[in-house]
């Protein structure tokens, strides 16, 4: 199980990497191998408002549909297109090709709200 | 272009929406049971099919709505025969898990069908409309199938389960979907589904009654055998709502202003997932 270190990441499994005011955003290794595998991947289009805490998408997996939670505030500038066709990106590279959206944060503070691998391998412990 | 009316049935995953979000807050787990007229509840996955849209129109002209669900799985076809059954409950014992869910789902569905000499099987139907590995089944015909959607806090374990009429007639109503599109898409085979009244003197009530019955105990008083996915199951309080119609639930709950603005959301995203 993988938790890289330099990622931001929220109690509902999303991680968050920071690059300026950009948020690379997807879901967590733990995530990707809690739901087995992943068939469909619906996510906002370019353009669309996120608020932190609030369902942004949602990911299909064995007969389940799971709701996806933004950690971070803001408006979605790019959305990983490959996933509509290879959803199974998500499983085999959560945190590389699997990445599912970019947001231009709205208030960089809510990061400090978010756990780092540490805390969130101590969450998911739990 | 056609244009659709709002099936029930947005109202019914409405409803299990605003439910779930109760119940994350802390309100008692609720068995929720429902129906509605013809319709053929697709997957997401069913709604990407190329000539999707063009097989939806074919089957509303001939009396059929379609709908594109927020849970898992392929297209189902319901109509008043058909009984749904929601449960909502916490994320937690058993319900943790995917599995878990829908181990327990299935066990609870056989075993209050066992008083009726129904020898239920669990396991993957092929052939079945919506296969999964927590098919129900008798004598090799799938009569339940069960589907999941997890937000925060809680879970809903949806199942359909076919009480009146017969197997086959439903089944030829998704098979009827997927021979209008095109693409990499399940094979329904009509003899391999089954209504429970075609295998047992049984009714829409009669069904309901005996799950309300079963799912409310269950809930309550978890099997020591069920606690095995995340620890004991802390107390819950259980309430069960059932009616013929999802508006009569919210009324008689004084939901129906509230469930409103859920509604415009699942009538969105099923229309934004049929558009081309």
């Amino acid at each position: 199980m993988e938790f890289p270190a330099g990622l931001k990441y929220s109690k509902e499994h999303e991680w968050v990497r920071v690059d300026g005011t950009k948020a690379y955003i997807g879901i967590t290794d733990f995530a990707q191998d809690e739901l087995g595998d992943i068939v469909y991947v619906e996510l906002p289009e370019v353009g669309a408002e996120l608020v932190a805490g609030e369902s942004f998408g949602s990911v299909e997996s064995v007969k389940t549909v799971s709701e996806l939670y933004a950690p971070v505030s803001g408006k979605v500038v790019e959305v990983n297109g490959r996933l509509a066709d290879e959803p199974e990106l998500v499983n085999r590279a959560p945190y590389a090709d699997g990445w599912m959206i970019v947001v231009e944060m709205r208030d960089p503070a809510e990061l400090e709200a978010l756990l780092d691998a540490e805390g969130y391998r101590a969450h998911v412990a739990e | 272009m056609a244009r659709y009316r709002v099936p029930e049935v947005a109202w019914a995953f409405a409803v299990g929406d605003l439910l779930a979000e109760r119940v994350a807050a802390g309100d008692p787990a609720v068995v929720y049971f429902w129906t509605a007229s013809k319709t053929l509840v697709l997957g997401m996955q069913d709604a990407r099919l190329q000539g999707a849209k063009r097989a939806a129109a074919r089957l509303y002209a001939e009396g059929v709505d379609v709908f594109v669900r927020s849970s898992g799985g392929r297209a189902v076809a319901i109509d008043e025969g058909v009984l749904n059954v929601t449960v909502v409950v916490p994320e937690t014992g058993p319900f943790r898990s995917m599995d878990g869910s829908f181990a327990w789902m299935a066990e609870h569905v056989r075993s209050a069908l066992k008083p009726l000499g129904l020898m239920v099987g669990i396991g993957e139907v092929r052939g079945s409309f919506c296969p999964g590995r927590y098919d129900l089944s008798v004598g090799g015909k799938k009569f339940a199938g069960l589907a999941q959607r997890r937000t925060r806090g809680a879970v809903q374990i949806q199942a359909f389960v076919l009480v009146e009429g017969t197997g086959a007639a439903r089944a030829k109503v998704a098979r009827s979907f997927y021979r209008f599109t095109f693409g990499e898409r399940p094979i329904v085979r009509p003899e391999v589904m089954v209504a429970l009244a075609e295998l047992c003197p049984i009714d829409l009530l009669a069904a309901a009654r005996i799950f309300q019955r079963a799912f409310v105990r269950a809930l309550v008083d978890v099997p020591d055998g069920q606690r095995n996915a995340g620890g004991p199951l802390p107390e819950m309080r259980v309430r069960s709502v059932a009616s013929g119609s999802a508006l009569d639930v919210l009324k008689a709950m004084h939901l129906d202003l509230v469930v409103t603005e859920r509604l415009k959301g699942q009538k969105a995203r099923s229309a934004a997932a049929l558009a081309e």
